[in-house]
Parts: C-alpha cells; structure tokens; sequence
C-alpha cells in the first residue's frame, strides 16, 4: 500500500517534472531553422539572369554553398567579393556557388552584376518561392550542403573572409 | 501511522479528525465545533515525507502554499504592468535604450531586470508551472478522501458529531418522536432533498455535486495549463506576419510554401464628419478623422504541383476571394489571416517624358513618355524617333552609406532615386556615354556637366499596403476545453449548495444538526419550514454571537479625541 | 427631443430614484426602533426602498436602450459608458441579492455607491463617439456587459465588507484598522469633492491655459478646468490669473494632477469637517446606526456576492475577454495591462475564496479582502485605463 503510493507519486511528480522541463528546453533553446544542419535540402528550381536553368538536384555529387542575399544588403555584398575570389579555386574542386537573390526583380539583379562584376551566376527568386522554403528571415543566410544533398550548416550573418574559405573547405566532396 | 478503528467499527486512515462513517471525533483538538473542512478526512499524511519524493509532493498539497503561488503570480504580474512590455513599445524603437530613454533612470532599472520580457521570463513561467504542479496535486489529494467519505457517511451519526455541528439542539424527550421526524421527512422531501433512513434516523442530503466543482474546475485549469504548455511544442503555433502591396501575391509565411495571397485591394474607410450623432465627439477632438474600417480584398490561392522541385514551375490554383477586416480574420486548414496593419501611399511608378532645356528646339519630344515601375524596372525604353533612355543604376531606398557612395537601404521605394542615361538618336549606346541626371521626388540632378536634355516627372502612382498576421494555433481546442470544463466546474461550485440536515431520536430525544458548505441562511431558512410544520425545533446556531451589540454600545462616552490618532 | 436626450433624462431620472431608495432605506433602519411596538415589524420603508430601487434600475435602462438606440453601438465603449454600467450593474446585482437576505443595511450601502460610481461616470466626456475597427464586434456587448455585472456583483461583496468593518471595529482605541477605514471614507469622500468641485467649476466654465514643454521637448499647451496649483513644466500662464506655487516634471500630466490635488483637499475638508461634527471617527458615527446588523450574516452575505460575481467576472472578464482578442487581435493573450488587471482581480478573488474555504478567512480578514477586490477593480477602471496605456485605452 505504502509502496504503492510511493510508486504512484513518482511517476506523477516525473511526468509533470518532464512535461515542464521539456517546454523550457523548448522556449529557451535556440530556435532551429526550417531547414537546419542534418536535414535533407529541399529540392530547388531556379534561372539566373541569362535564363540558365538550374536545379540543386543536378548538382549531386558537389558541395554546394547556398546563398542568400539581396542587392540592398551591404554585408552580403562583402560575402560575395570573397566568394568572387575564391569560386574558380574551389570550383575545381568540386564546390559549386548558388547565389539566389533574395525577392527582387531581374531588372536591378542585372545592375548590380554590372556594377560588381561577380564571375558566379546571380539566380532569382522573384517570388520568394525558395527562400520561404529554406526559412530564410534575415540576410546573407547561407546553407552548406554536401555531396549527398544534407545541410551541414545554416549559417546566418555576416561573414568574414576566413570564414567564408572554411566553409568552402568544408563543402569539398570527400571522394 | 497505524489506521484508526472507530467504536462503530469503520477503520479509518491514519489523520482522519472525523470518522468517515459515522463522524464520531477522533481527534481531541478541544475545539468546540467540528471541523467540517474535507469531512475531516486524513487528506495528506505528513508522516509519509520521509522520501524525497513525498517530501515534494507533500510540499505541493498545501493549499497554503497553493495560494502563496497564487499571490506571488498575482504580485510578479502587477511589476510588468509598470511600464510597457517590450512587444508594446513603438515599432522600430531598441528596448535596450528605449526604456531608459522614456522613462529615466526607473525604466532603465525595468530594463535591466528584465521586466520588459517578464511574462516570458524562466522565474515566472515557473511560477505558473508550480500552480499547475500545486493544483493536480491539492486536488488529488483531496477528491479521493472526500468522495471516500462522502460515500460511506452513515445516516446515524456519533452524538459527538451531531452536538459539534454549527446548527445544532436537542429535544427533551417527548411523546412519538418518530412522527415528528416522518412530517420532517415529508417536508424536506418537498424542499427536493434527498432521504436516507436508518433506524428511524434521517440524513436529508442536497446539492452534494457542488462538493466536486472545485475539482471540476481544477480539472479544466490544468487542460488549460496543458494547453498553454503545448504552444512551445514544435509545430503548435505559428505567428508570422506579411506585407502585400496591392496587386502582388505572395508566398504565405508558415504553410511550407502552400497557400498565397494576392491583395486585389486594400480600402481605408473614414466616418463621415458630417455624421450627427458623432458631431459633439469630433468638436472635442479637434475633428481628426476616425477610421472606420480597414479592409483587404484578397484571393487565396493554392499551390496545385506538389511534387518536383521549389521555385520555377509552380502552378497555383485560385481557392477563394475574401473581404478580410479587423474582427474578421480569413481562415482556412487551421490557418487564419488577420487584418492587422497598412501603409497607405507608397510610391509604386513614376511616369516621365523628356524635354530640351532650351525651349528654342524645334523637335518635338512630347510622344516621348515612360512608366518606370518601382518595383520590376525596365531597364531600357526606345522611342520611334530614335531616342532611347536607359537606367543606368536605381536605388529605391536612396543613402549615402559609410564607404560615402549611393546605395538603397532596401528594396521599397519610400525615396527613390533613379539615374538616367539619354541617348540621342545620333549616338551608339554601346559606344557613347549619355548624358547622366539622377532623378528622385522633388530631385533632378545633372551628374556629367550641362545637360540638354532634362528628365521631367509628370506623374507618380500609388499603392496601399496591408499587413496580416499568419496565425496557427493548434492549441485553442485544448484551450477551449479546458476553459469549459473550467467555467461549469466554477458554476457548479458556486451556484449550488451542499446541505446535510440530520435529524435522530436518542432514545425518545430528538436530536438535529445541519451542515452546509456555504449558504447558512438557506439553510436556517429550510430549519424554519421544519420547525413551522412539526415540533422540532429551530437548531441553535452555535456561532451567533450578539455580544458585539453591547461593545458597540460602549463606544458612547468615551473620549473622542484620543480616538482619532 | 432626441434619443441622446431621451435616454439623458432617464439617467437622471434614475439617480433621483437612487437617492430615493436610499433615504428609504435609511429610514428603514432608522424608524424601526420607534415602530416596533406591538412586536412585528410594521415598517415598510425597506419595501419602498427596494421598489425605487427596482424602478431606478427601469430608467437606468431606459437610459441605456435609449444611448444604444442614438449611437448604434451598445453604450459601454468609452470611460463614461462604461462606468455608469458598472454602476447600473451594482443596481442589478444589489436587486438580485436583495430578496435572499431582506437586509436594508446593504440597501443603505449600495445605493449610495451606485449613485457615486454614476455621478462619477458623468465627468467624463459624454458624447457619444465612433467605433474603430477593433471595437465592431458583437463581442463587444457580450465580453464588456458580462464584465461588468461581474464586477457589480462583486462590488456588493465590498459594501457588505464594509458593512460589516464599520459593524465591528472598534473605534474607540485608535489602532492601524480604524486608521484604514477611515482611509477608505477619506476616498469616498475625496471622490465626492472631486464630482462636486467639478460640477461646481464645470458651471462656472472655469478655464485655465498654458503654455508649456511638453516631455518630448515641444511647445504646446493644456488647459485646466479647475484654479491652478501646480503649473506644468516651463509653464506660462495665458490671460489673467495667480501663478501657481509649484512646478511639475514634464511626464506628469500636471492638469489631471492638479485635480487630483483638488479632490484631496475637497476629500480633507469634508473628512475633517465631518470629525468635527461627529467629534469622533466617521466610521465610530455611523457604528451605531449598524447596531442591529447580525455580523455574521453580513460576512456570509458578502462571501455569496463574491461566490455569485466570481464566475460571471471569469467568464466575461477572462474567457470572453480572450475569444474576442483572439478574434480581434489574433492572439487570445498578448499580456497588455488591462488583461494583466483582469487576471490579476482573477487570481486576487480565487485567492479570496481559498483562504476562506480552507484557511477558515472568516470575518474581519474576510471583510477587509472584499474591499481591497473593490479597490483592484477600481484601479483596473480608473488607473489602468487613464495612466497605464495599453490596446484598450481607447476613451
């Protein structure tokens, strides 16, 4: 009967002690994005200014850097001339750039290339369509994906040059 | 720890004041009247605290510590309540400087203690989760003995029981005490009680199911709890927020790219000043115009091409057209569009024609016009006469940045600034420069020397914007339940009463007792039917205490003035 | 005669009939000593007192359906709408519990309450004023009229409190309750200068201006409607008049601070005119004419107000109250200060009823509990509405 009682009460006390537990770690543990390291990345399809198709699925194989950025974001503007840099060395090594503009329109893409000569592809999403799916809320957020199509990371904010090259050695196929 | 045998045979649980059958006191606490509370069950058993666990739980069983919960929370809330929570301050504003700047030196204080985030902070999010803890607790601990001994309450009680009642006399012994007590029976059987007999003894009983709302409405506060605790749990709630300018369709925000919304039309409606019944409000208030409505005409649409890839290729498929206002949300598969912001008048094109700045030309440009959409630019226009005007950059936000260049803080035009490149008809645009001028609202700007050409404005479009919110909240069922059973919970305890009435022949004596939860006057008032109808008489309250009057009386005479401090 | 007029007059109509039921129920307990002689209680003042009573809440709702008629929109969305609802619903309340317990004491201490909370509610604006979008619900009637019966039910549970306070304290020792009783008679009688003094210069048209710096460093001025004592920040008086003595900070609104400095010195003056004519404490006055007052029906009295208001209040205050903001503000909580006030009443009264079912808070505790539940909702009206702003701030 005692021991009963015990039994009982242990197990109320546990279950709200959990319940409880698990909605902090919740609420205070940060947020993980809609689409976060270790997931599979959503399938895309995008045109860059000349009208190239491409597809994130074609890309198998390669390492992918993910970016997201937009005319008007200064930081992003920083990430790319790195990425101007270093996008010839590392595309031999099997790293591809995809640059998806973030909701503008063809017409001031095509400007801005012109203005900083970037030697990757600027593809669009005049609709929002991609950067809703990654979850993208704030700019530049980049997602690192590897040979296999799984995000590596999700990282988001500025970045200085010697983080962008690390990610970019990270993204080397292993094979 | 042992139980406890009663003389009439009932073994009860160890702490229990009052046998559970036949109410004989089993404790000797000197009181006077017997302590009715929980029946005078063993509701919590101190001596078992020997384990961590029951030390716990024994903690939370307290309703004294229940209600140091409820007065803490009650307290914590009045504290944010001091200044606004960070989500009320003024769009845009840091919290960081806000406070200390509105509010001084006691603002920055709030902010520092982080007041201004308190209804989510860790102490008082705990403080809730305590109550929770302390109410199924209380509650378990007390429902169970409770109904025990309101189940094995016997008719006949101790005459201990009885003589410690607040409503309580006997008879002296009389003749055929039991036809007394059968007309007593009748009448509290009109009065809808219900009659246990034993041995000639009565238990007339009413309203014991208000005994429970307690514990019903306990039930529906921890739903409620419940309910509030799954809004963390991933995929519960979604909250987010659009912006959509007339015309456009977007993606909306939190349902993984499914569903769109194009806004056909967003109107502000005004009261109209010349109204009536409204002309002594708008005197006062200085005649500022009073909105009154704010609508979003706006189609739904639904992505209809789930499989393949994000982006191009998807195909949408027009769901439904709906007037969405404030109090009137749009909802569809568990999502609800608000009506809950707008910006009225935002640049959306400009039109221009080109002119020579001295008039004295003989060329007539005036079939030279174009639209520049704000937006989706384009980038070159061609005229049949040859001359060509092109946008050489545009930045729809204009500023100077830090590296001292042009540049666009963001995408919405809320000051643009376009520059121009004019070609004539004589020159090679891929070759020649044209003339530059950097044209904006109430700006035009020769960039490269003297220009002969100028780039007049002669028209600007407008556009309103609305803003919604994106809410999901799978949690509201919970929430609903909880609250209902909550609030019958509430009504059954409040709005009924449990009445006992106990009416025994001791040995041709008639004893009575009454006992009620609340509402002593409705019982008196039951008492009196009894005693107007038999020769039973009218219980004693044992409590009455008309004493007071005389100290009252005192208060005559006496010396006022030191009565004052 | 047009229906604002109309449904004016019948608010009008209806004090008068709340001083009627009064002055009844005074004689009630004053006349029963004389007319008890042949052993039954020949009185019938309390029955008059309770029909004018009946009859003050007809024209209070007369006065109501006539305003909802005018302006379109039930009469309870602004300070003055809404707290003559308040005051209509203590009426309400006083009438239902009434019959249970034939106490004209409470009669003698309601309808002076109702009559104050009315009086009061006439020195807000009173003209009738759109709806914005917010507010067009039927939500609005529904979480807004539940609410205040709520809280006219509850505020019988404070004149019962205080009823039984005034029965029972005593008055000849100077000790900390008498201090606090006659606090809370101080307030009531700061409130009545503050209806008087403004009654008084409301007819007088008194008008004072300024130019002042208000707090976010810009010109502007404020207009006082009684004399000024303070002036506000960098203040300068426009046209004839003294100069007050002091100046304020510039985030205090200094014409609505000087007015409450008027009502104190209104509440002083009447408080202590009024000790002198007793020459003793207010409450120790009236202590004898509550001589007949069974104190133990009063305390169960006022804890069945509190049972009975509890639930409406939860119900119109909390549940509806969250239906309609998750309808109209698309979140059934946002923790703005008005909700956290009513969740604070909530748990203040859920409180109440713990400490008295299980802690055994009979009596005194119990009485002094109902009157500061009554100051909680009164701070939640006046303070909260007028001085913290938040999403209901809207009169």
């Amino acid at each position: 009967m005692k021991q009963k009682r015990l039994v009982i009460r242990t197990i109320i006390l546990l279950v709200m002690f959990i319940a409880i537990g698990y909605t902090f770690y919740n609420h205070f543990s940060e947020e993980r994005g809609l689409v976060d390291q270790g997931d599979i990345a959503p399938n895309f399809a995008v045109e860059d200014l000349d009208g190239n198709y491409l597809e994130l699925a074609d890309l198998q194989g390669k390492g992918v850097y993910v970016n997201f950025w937009a005319t008007w974001c200064s930081y992003c503007r920083d990430k790319m001339e790195y990425l101007t840099e270093y996008y010839t060395v590392y595309q031999e090594k099997g790293v591809e750039i995809v640059s998806v503009n973030f909701n503008e329109r063809a017409g001031i893409v095509e400007r801005h290339m012109e203005r900083y000569n970037y030697n990757f592809p600027l593809y669009l999403d005049e609709q929002r369509l991609v950067s809703n799916a990654y979850g993208v809320v704030s700019l530049p957020t980049s997602f690192l994906i590897d040979e296999n199509g799984v995000v590596i990371e999700r990282a988001v904010g500025g970045k200085s040059e010697t983080q962008v090259v690390a990610a970019l050695e990270k993204l080397i196929p292993s094979n | 720890m042992e139980k406890v045998k009663c003389d009439c045979g009932h073994v009860n649980p160890y702490g229990t004041y009052l046998c559970e059958s036949c109410g004989k006191p089993l404790l000797d606490d000197n009181q006077s009247l017997a302590d009715m509370r929980y029946e005078g069950v063993a509701r919590r058993s101190q001596t078992y605290s020997k384990s961590v666990v029951d030390k716990v739980w024994n903690f939370f069983s307290s309703v004294k510590v229940g209600i140091w919960i409820i007065v803490l929370i009650l307290l914590a809330s009045m504290l944010g309540t001091i200044f606004p929570q960070e989500m009320y301050i003024p769009a845009g504003e840091r919290a960081s400087t806000y406070y200390e700047q509105e509010y001084g030196v006691l603002g920055k204080l709030y902010y520092q203690l982080g007041l201004h985030t308190m209804y989510s902070s860790w102490w008082y999010m705990l403080l809730i989760a305590s109550l929770g803890i302390s109410l199924v607790i209380c509650s378990l601990d007390r429902v169970v003995p409770l109904h025990r001994a309101l189940k094995t309450q016997r008719v006949t009680r101790h005459k201990g029981f009885l003589s410690r009642q607040k409503l309580f006399s006997k008879t002296e012994k009389m003749e055929e005490p039991e036809k007394s007590i059968e007309k007593a029976e009748k009448v509290l059987k009109e009065k809808h009680y219900r009659i246990f007999k034993e041995d000639g003894n009565i238990l007339a009983e009413k309203g014991r199911f208000a005994r429970w709302g307690p514990y019903v409405n306990h039930v529906g506060l921890i739903i409620f709890l419940i309910g509030a605790m799954l809004r963390f749990f991933p995929e519960m709630y979604i909250d987010e927020h659009i912006w959509v300018r007339e015309g456009e369709q977007v993606v909306i925000r939190g349902t993984d790219g499914e569903y769109f919304l194009r806004n056909d039309e967003f109107i502000v409606e005004l009261y109209d000043e010349e109204d009536e019944r409204f002309r002594e409000s708008f005197e006062r208030t200085g005649g500022n115009p009073v909105v009154k409505t704010f609508q979003t005409s706006a189609t739904l649409l639904k992505r209809i091409n789930n499989e393949g890839p994000i982006g191009l290729g998807t195909e949408f498929e027009e769901i439904m057209q709906y007037d969405i206002r404030v109090n009137d949300p749009l909802t569809f598969d568990g999502y609800s569009l608000y009506q809950v912001d707008y910006k009225l008048n935002e640049l959306s094109e400009f039109t221009f024609t080109l002119q020579r700045n001295e008039d004295s030309s003989e060329e007539d440009l005036s079939d030279i016009q174009f639209t520049v959409d704000l937006f989706n630019p384009e980038l070159v226009y061609e005229f049949e006469n040859g001359y060509r005007v092109e946008i050489f950059q545009y930045f729809p936000n204009f500023y100077i940045n830090d590296q001292k260049e042009p540049d666009t803080l963001n995408r919405i035009p809320d000051n643009p600034r376009i520059i121009f490149e004019v070609f004539t008809p004589e020159m090679n645009p891929d070759t020649d420069r044209g003339e530059l001028s950097l044209v904006g609202v109430q700006v035009n700007e020769a960039l490269n020397g003297d220009n002969n050409y100028r780039i007049r404005m002669i028209d600007v479009d407008m556009n309103h914007v609305t803003a919604l919110t994106v809410r999901r909240d799978r949690t509201l069922p919970i929430l609903i339940v909880g609250g209902v059973i909550f609030m019958i919970g509430l009504v059954q305890g409040s709005y009924w009463y449990h009445r006992r009435i106990w009416l025994q022949n001791r040995d041709g004596e008639i004893w009575v007792a009454g006992h009620t939860n609340k509402n002593w006057h409705g019982l008196k008032k039951d008492f009196e039917t009894i005693t107007k109808n038999t020769a039973i008489p009218m219980p004693l309250d044992q409590t009455d205490d008309w004493n007071l009057i005389e100290e009252v009386e005192g208060v005559k005479g006496k010396d006022d003035s030191s009565t004052s401090k | 005669m047009t229906a604002v007029q109309v449904s004016s007059n019948f608010l009008l109509l209806a004090f008068f009939l709340y001083l009627a039921a009064t002055i009844f129920f005074a004689v009630s307990i004053t006349g029963k000593r004389f007319k008890n002689k042949k052993g039954e209680e020949k009185n019938k003042s309390g029955l008059l007192g309770y029909i004018s009573a009946i009859l003050a809440i007809v024209a209070s709702l007369l006065y109501f359906i006539f305003r909802w008629i005018a302006s379109g929109h039930a009469p309870v969305s602004n300070m003055f709408e809404y707290t003559t609802f308040l005051g209509i619903c203590m009426a309400i309340a006083f009438a239902i519990i009434y019959p249970m317990y034939r106490n004209n004491f409470l009669g003698l201490f309601t309808m002076p309450i109702v009559m104050l909370i009315i009086a009061y509610a006439s020195m807000f604006p009173r003209d009738i004023q759109p709806l914005i979008p917010a507010l067009q619900s039927y939500w609005l009637k529904i979480h807004v009229i539940t609410v205040a019966l709520g809280q006219g039910i509850l505020a019988i549970g404070f004149a019962a409190g205080l009823l039984y306070l005034i029965r029972v304290i005593d008055f000849s020792k100077a000790s900390k309750k008498v201090r606090w009783l006659e606090f809370i008679l101080f307030s009531i009688l700061s409130t009545i200068a503050y209806i008087l003094l403004g009654i008084g210069f409301g007819a007088a048209n008194y008008e004072a201006e300024f130019n002042y710096i208000n707090e976010k460093g810009i010109e502007a001025q404020m207009v006082y409607t009684m004399p000024p004592l303070i002036s506000p920040h960098e203040g300068e008086r426009i046209g004839e008049g003294f100069d007050p003595f002091l100046a304020t900070p510039a985030i205090i609104r200094s014409n609505d601070l000087n007015t409450v400095i008027w009502s104190i010195l209104g509440g002083l003056i009447l408080y202590f005119g009024l000790r002198l004519l007793f020459r003793k404490p207010i409450g120790g006055a009236i202590q004898p004419l509550l001589k007949a007052v069974n104190p133990q029906t009063v305390d169960e009295l006022s804890y069945r107000a509190i049972a009975i208001g509890f639930p409406v209040f939860t119900l119109g205050g909390l549940i509806f109250a969250m239906i309609w903001a998750q309808i109209a503000w698309t979140r059934f909580w946002g923790w703005d200060p008005k909700e956290v006030w009513a969740l604070i009443t909530f748990l203040f009264y859920a409180a109440y009823l713990h400490l008295r079912l299980s802690r055994g808070w009979h009596g005194e505790k119990s009485a002094w509990l109902c009157v500061i539940g009554f100051a909680l909702i009164m701070f939640n009206l006046i303070f909260v509405n007028l001085v913290i702003a938040g999403l209901h701030s809207y009169a």
